[in-house]
């Protein structure tokens, strides 16, 4: 078990072969403010520039400690591409869908995803950034894509109160959108693949049981997860927020490799469930401890994590931005601590 | 059977259906009912308590008990006020009765989310408070200037993303520096009771369930 590369440690790690000791890493955004003071770039403009984009992203993983390097900084990209008016943020708040261009009772018929897509909005920069990424960090750091989910995706399009009354008013016109942010999502997906991204994660905070019933999404949302894992080219990983407990029996069929959850879910309720089918990803609380707590209560907190079995030790989230770096690296210390022999 | 010329079976099945329309997120049959209850002579504001909101404290209940969810509860509510607002021209203001308390609410800057927001709002009114809905990403000088113009009894604020609830805390400061008395009240997928104590806030719900507890707690009702 000598001489791992990080990319080789976390891809073996997500199939389920040995490791000398876990991943740690985000699978979730990691542009913290100290970081842009460190690097020079800055939010909202880093979103709109693969260079900033690439070295932001890739000072996580110098200035921390991560053990991959991940992008984007927030869940706009996708949805920008499908013509989804985006509100910038600043330096400290991230970009966020303004404008939804199908909210309406009614669902309105949206045909098929649009062949240009992969040359829409800021695709070609996401693109970009993953080729200097890969020609910055070489062959050895894993990089981690990541996109808006299905649900997600239908929530930007038709905003999200409107899509939760579909889920009762309009089960078909919601399929019809599902499958629509589904297509979407995995052109966008093998395309970031195909560019030298290692592992690819599905963010679908709305796919939540905190918003819809755990039988909506067994009925409703995991085929459309199931036909994803199919379709996507690479190592696939699914990040749900909030208590996802009542779902974790879907997801075991969901065919992803690996699931981030926050801290609002037991590490050790979800491994009980899961067994060894997914591989768990997280769950440190990105607000109690690492952006409002102390070096020692996140350094806790992670031996906790591992004790209760999480594969890859990482956020639960995305790191807010006021996160201080003194806290993330409490979780390379209490991995290296951990795993000492 | 009558009294006062009202058909008490009707009337039952009236404000029964009512609560059950609300329940069922059925928005024709509770503006039906709602209607007929306006027509058989029921006192609107029986309609609305022994109907609408019989009905939408059944739905709080369940959502506690995580029968129901987001969907669901958003048609009881569109059910709900489909009844109140063909009720609502029919009430009679009682002039004498205790003046109920009233809620500043929105949801903290930098943040657009505000189904929670809407969620609380909603089972406030329910419970008997005054609304005043500033809406979402509002400023922290928004909350303060609101509080005080409205003198309301309580500030209630959402926050979904970890950057926004650092705008909590200013709220809270500026009301003090202001002598407001207004109570203030936190929650949002990030907020914990930890972080409300720190921030110096009154009360934190866990969900719009117990927000409600925690404002009607805090009015003393």
């Amino acid at each position: 078990m000598v001489n791992l590369t990080l990319k080789e440690r976390l891809k073996r790690t997500l199939n389920g072969k040995t490791v000398d000791k876990a991943p740690v890493l985000a699978v979730t955004q990691t542009g913290t403010k100290e970081l842009m003071s460190l690097t020079k770039y800055y939010w909202p403009d880093a979103n709109w520039n693969p260079k900033a984009l690439a070295q932001l992203a890739i000072s996580a993983h110098k200035e921390i400690g991560f053990e991959a390097v991940r992008i984007p900084y927030c869940l706009t990209v996708l949805l920008e591409a499908l013509g989804c008016e985006i509100e910038k943020g600043d330096t400290t708040r991230q970009a966020a869908v303004k404008g939804h261009p199908y909210n309406s009772r009614k669902p309105v018929p949206i045909g098929k995803v649009p062949e240009t897509i992969l040359s829409s909005g800021r695709i070609p920069i996401m693109i970009e950034a993953i080729k200097i990424i890969k020609d910055i960090v070489g062959d050895d750091v894993p990089i981690i894509a990541g996109s808006e989910g299905p649900v997600t995706i239908a929530s930007g399009l038709v905003e999200v109160t409107t899509l939760m009354r579909w889920f009762i008013r309009e089960k078909e016109g919601l399929l019809e959108y599902l499958q629509y942010g589904s297509d979407a999502m995995i052109s966008y997906a093998n395309a970031l693949l195909d560019a030298g991204a290692d592992a690819f994660v599905v963010l679908d905070p709305v796919a939540s049981p905190e918003l819809i019933s755990p039988k909506d999404f067994n009925d409703l949302v995991l085929p459309i997860y199931k036909d994803i894992s199919k379709k996507i080219k690479g190592d696939g990983i699914l990040h749900i927020c909030g208590d996802i407990t009542a779902i974790l029996p879907s997801l075991k069929e969901s065919g992803f490799i690996g699931l981030s959850i926050e801290e609002k879910t037991d590490m050790k309720e979800a491994k009980d469930t899961l067994g060894e089918k997914i591989k768990l990803i997280g769950n440190i609380s990105t607000s109690k401890t690492l952006l409002n707590g102390t070096y020692n209560e996140v350094y806790e907190e992670c031996i906790t994590a591992l004790e209760k079995g999480t594969d890859v030790l990482a956020p639960g989230c995305g790191l807010a931005p006021m996160t201080p770096i003194k806290n993330c690296i409490a979780m390379i210390d209490a991995r290296n601590d951990y795993f000492k022999k | 059977m009558k009294i006062l010329g009202v058909s008490m079976v009707s009337k039952e099945e009236i404000l029964e259906g009512l609560a059950k329309a609300v329940i069922d997120g059925d928005e024709v049959k509770s503006e039906e009912l709602a209607k007929k209850s306006l027509e058989i002579g029921i006192d609107p504001y029986e309609s609305l308590m022994n109907g609408c909101n019989k009905g939408m404290a059944k739905v709080s209940d369940l959502y506690e008990l995580k029968e129901m969810f987001v969907p669901e509860i958003l048609l009881s509510a569109d059910a709900m006020y489909a009844a109140i607002d063909i009720l609502k021209p029919h009430l009679k203001v009682d002039a004498s009765a205790k003046k109920p308390a009233k809620v500043v609410i929105g949801v903290a800057q930098g943040d657009i989310h505000d189904i929670g927001k809407n969620l609380v709002k909603m089972m406030l009114e329910v419970a008997g408070f005054i609304m005043i809905d500033v809406g979402k990403d509002v400023p922290v000088d928004t909350f303060v200037k609101k509080t005080i113009e409205e003198d309301a009894d309580i500030v209630a604020i959402s926050a979904l993303m970890t950057t926004s609830m650092m705008y909590m805390e200013p709220v809270i400061k500026k009301l003090k520096e202001n002598f407001v008395k207004a109570k203030v009240v936190v929650g949002g997928a990030p907020i914990n009771n930890d972080f409300a104590n720190k921030i110096g806030a009154d009360g934190y719900g866990k969900d719009a369930v117990e927000a409600v507890k925690v404002s009607k707690k805090l009015v003393g009702v």
